[in-house]
């Protein structure tokens, strides 16, 4: 019988396997039962520096085991991939040697994984420099979602050899879990640290004053978290600075930007946001930036672009729906912010009170790189008998959430509020209709929202269709009388709606409009004079007669300003006859079933009156001696 | 022959399994644990008997001692690439008995540089290899092998079992009679001559 290295005694072999690394102690182990027995028995040192667990979908997971690099070539590592298969499991094996893979039958993948990592750590002796799982090890490294996992995990940590917890979340911006960290009356919690780095969100003076005690009273450094927090701070500051003073920004500080606001998610974006109200304030007052003001950008260096691009997928509107029940959460912050702080513009907002819902739609500038779906956010609440269903449509995706036990409008006004608390750059335009069926408290409760605005809401035009007066009132006065160009107001119930004159003409908003639409409203009672400064009007005159025809002639004759076009709606439209014996001689037929007048203003000889007729409207508007017809009579 | 705590000049005499004897330095054989542990205080009169271990085994092992005498300052085991070329012919000469044997030897002598050595070299040997290149290294009986080793150890056992059988029948025997009383001996050697007489007379 020949000699077997099997004769070497216990002492001699267990020195033997302290000489092989992990890789050859686990080809040992499988040569015969006496060695894996003894090999199982006796735990020789493996010489492992990390192990890594992770669980990278829900049918695979890796583990990963790394070896020292003293004893043996660089980057030596067992890095194992269980996959689930349709007839067991799958394990991917690539070492520094190679790379394998077969599939064992009849096999959990998680039994698989379980199994070798329970030998991964039985074989272990001595002290891992790192470890992502339980054992004695100097370092704990977790990586989840969960808090609730880390410590699931991290008791099993041996405090005997454990110097240093590092809890981190996938993504940094989900990290706002570890809400309680952020209290500062739980920092003396940290103040057996040494060192300790906490990323918290929002940093306060009272937090700092806390951290300052601590540090105080036990000599403790939490130097990283400062610097890490001024480093970016610094970053963030110049890169603002540079879009609003200079109006101009390097590519290479917007793609640093840009990376820094990616990689440190809400913690950089909430400063960047502080910071760019800051500059804003200092700057401009709160004047909104617009394009037309940095027109030497580039459009692929326009920060706003940048900014849009970065900040709608960092805080989608369902976020703010899902983090709802925290109050004001930090996303709806951020999101308010953008709004705000960025001033993205927005093109048109629409809020619909339709009976037991409210519709609530928002509108953003079409982007060359988004499509038209894209730029748009729609939510719509729902009265439920439990609470408050939100249905949300948005990229193209749609969701719903329910909300047990919260009001479907109080659920509105909550998300309304974000948009309208501060300052905002001018909108496009502005739609709010009080539908029959709708909630009578709802024009008070949205009116006082508008009067939590620091100030008036721009917008370039409005639209209200309500039943009546009232509710035109309690959204008019609330918008920037400088903004606002065009008014629309439509009566819901047809065109039996009363307004009070006197009130309605009173506002600022009024006066300044240059453009008026309210074809859907009788206004046979309201003198001509108060649309004499609109340049553009559509009105409706329920009881129209030849009087109020000349009636308007006169006041387009009589006026300074050339650029006038009006539009009058009447229930019955004057004959041609009835305005040919009006106006004194033939009509000039220019189209079919439409006729036209000209009336000479006395001071311009180079401009007439045009009036218009056709079956259902009458046209008032200026035109030069050009565009009348030859043979066409120019009355006085 | 011997004298405690000598100089490194005086010699001992080894025996071996053989029952040859051969002659070793003080100082080689004070590397030996096990050496300095029995015989280094009080001496010993006569060869030393180191009965297990062949004379060719010995021999390798202290040849080994007597050369690291001067290597005071031994600091764990040498890498391939530091062992010297006296070390690498050391270990080269051996064929695979010899150098478990060494180890064996090396391992009940208690010297600490040799074993490490050794082992360190079977490590070397058995890294970077897959299993079955292990199996070779290692060189696992085979199954006629295993069988063969189990008859033998059978039939020793079988062998061993028969001896100590007897033994304690022996033993039951002479017990039975030295504890018997005298007057219960004389009646029971009566009883058999008078069987005898009877059948004798009944024939």
């Amino acid at each position: 019988m020949s000699p077997s290295f099997l004769e070497i005694p216990d002492l001699p072999m267990e020195m033997i396997m302290n000489n092989l690394d992990y890789l050859a102690i686990q080809c040992v182990r499988k040569t015969c039962w006496g060695l894996r027995n003894f090999i199982d028995d006796k735990k020789p040192e493996a010489c492992m520096k990390q192990i890594e667990i992770n669980e990278a979908s829900d049918t695979a997971v890796r583990l990963t085991i790394i070896l020292p690099s003293s004893v043996l070539p660089e980057h030596t590592y067992i890095d194992l991939r269980y996959e689930q298969h349709e007839n067991g499991c799958r394990i991917l094996r690539a070492t520094s040697e190679g790379y394998t893979t077969k599939i064992v039958g009849n096999l959990n993948f998680l039994d698989a994984v379980f199994h070798d990592f329970n030998i991964a750590l039985n074989t272990q002796k001595s002290l891992f420099e790192k470890l992502e799982k339980p054992f004695p090890t100097e370092s704990m490294e977790i990586r989840g979602n969960s808090l609730e996992h880390s410590r699931q995990i991290l008791q099993y940590a041996d405090p005997k050899y454990l110097k240093k917890i590092d809890i981190n979340a996938h993504e940094f911006t989900l990290i706002s879990e570890t809400v309680e960290f952020e209290s500062s009356k739980n920092i003396l919690n940290f103040s057996h640290f040494a060192t300790a780095f906490i990323p918290l969100e929002n940093l306060d003076v009272e937090t700092i004053r806390a951290i300052k005690e601590v540090c105080l009273f036990v000599q403790m450094s939490i130097y990283q978290f400062f610097r890490t927090f001024f480093n970016s701070m610094s970053t963030i500051s110049t890169c603002t600075s540079s879009i609003f003073s200079e109006k101009t920004c390097s590519p290479t500080l917007l793609k640093q930007l840009s990376s820094l606001l990616k990689r440190r998610g809400n913690f950089c974006f909430s400063m960047f946001l502080g910071i760019m109200k800051k500059s804003l304030s200092q700057k401009t007052g709160f004047t909104p930036p617009v394009r037309s003001q940095t027109p030497n950008f580039p459009r692929n260096l326009s920060p706003f672009p940048l900014l849009i691009y970065i900040a709608l997928p960092v805080v989608p509107m369902e976020d703010i729906l899902k983090n709802k029940s925290a109050g004001y959460p930090h996303s709806a912050y951020a999101y308010e912010k953008i709004f705000i702080i960025f001033s993205i513009p927005l093109n048109r907002i629409e809020v619909e009170d339709i009976g037991p819902s409210v519709r609530f739609l928002m509108d953003f500038p079409n982007d060359s790189s988004t499509s038209a779906a894209s730029s748009r956010i729609s939510l719509n609440y729902y009265k439920h008998e439990k609470g408050c269903n939100i249905r949300w449509t948005k990229s193209g995706s749609s969701g719903e959430k329910f909300t047990k036990g919260e009001d479907f409008m109080k659920a509105f006004l909550g998300h309304f509020k974000i948009l309208f608390t501060h300052p905002n750059l001018p909108l496009r335009e502005f739609y709010v209709r009080f539908s029959t069926k709708g909630s009578p408290a709802f024009p008070a409760n949205l009116e006082n929202v508008f009067k939590t605005t620091k100030t008036p809401i721009h917008a370039g035009a409005l639209k209200i269709s309500a039943c009546n007066h009232e509710q035109v009132m309690k959204v008019l006065p609330y918008f920037s009388p400088t903004h606002l160009k065009f008014l629309c107001i439509t009566a819901e119930h047809g065109q039996d709606m009363e307004l009070k004159i006197e009130e309605l003409v009173g506002t600022e908003q009024w006066k300044h409009a240059t453009q008026i639409d309210m074809s859907n409203v009788d206004l046979s009672y309201f003198p001509f004079q108060h649309f004499e400064h609109f340049a553009r009007a559509k009105i409706c005159y329920g009881k129209f007669n030849m009087g109020s025809v000349n009636g308007i002639i006169q006041m387009f004759q009589s006026g300074s300003s050339m650029e006038k076009y009006l539009q009058v709606y009447p229930r019955k439209v004057p004959s041609v006859k009835q305005l040919t014996e009006a106006f004194g001689g033939g009509p000039v037929k220019t189209v079919k079933k439409e006729d036209t007048w000209y009336f000479e203003i006395p001071a311009n000889s180079e401009r007439v009156v045009q009036v218009k007729r056709d079956d259902y409207h009458l046209y008032f508007k200026y035109v030069g001696m050009a565009e009348v017809p030859e043979g066409a009579v120019i009355r006085a | 022959m011997t004298s405690p705590a000598s100089s490194s000049e005086v010699k001992y005499l080894i025996e071996s399994s053989e029952g040859n004897t051969f002659d070793v330095s003080g100082a080689a054989l004070r590397q030996s644990n096990t050496f300095n542990a029995m015989f280094l205080n009080i001496g010993a009169d006569g060869p030393i008997p180191f009965t297990d271990y062949n004379e060719a085994t010995l021999k390798k092992v202290f040849e080994y001692c007597e050369h690291s005498v001067n290597e005071e300052n031994y600091s764990g085991p040498k890498h391939q690439d530091d062992l010297s070329k006296w070390d690498l012919n050391f270990f080269n000469e051996m064929d695979q008995k010899m150098f478990i044997d060494v180890i064996n030897a090396s391992n009940f002598l208690d010297i600490e540089r040799l074993t490490s050595y050794c082992c360190e070299r079977i490590a070397r040997m058995l890294r970077g290899k897959n299993t079955q290149e292990m199996i070779k290294v290692i060189t696992l009986p085979t199954a006629e092998e295993l069988e063969a080793k189990q008859k033998v150890e059978e039939k020793k056992a079988a062998a061993a079992k028969k001896v100590a059988e007897k033994a304690a029948e022996t033993a039951e025997k002479t017990e039975t009679l030295e504890e018997l009383p005298v007057q219960q001996l004389v009646q029971t050697t009566r009883n058999k001559l008078t069987r005898k007489y009877l059948s004798f007379s009944n024939e």
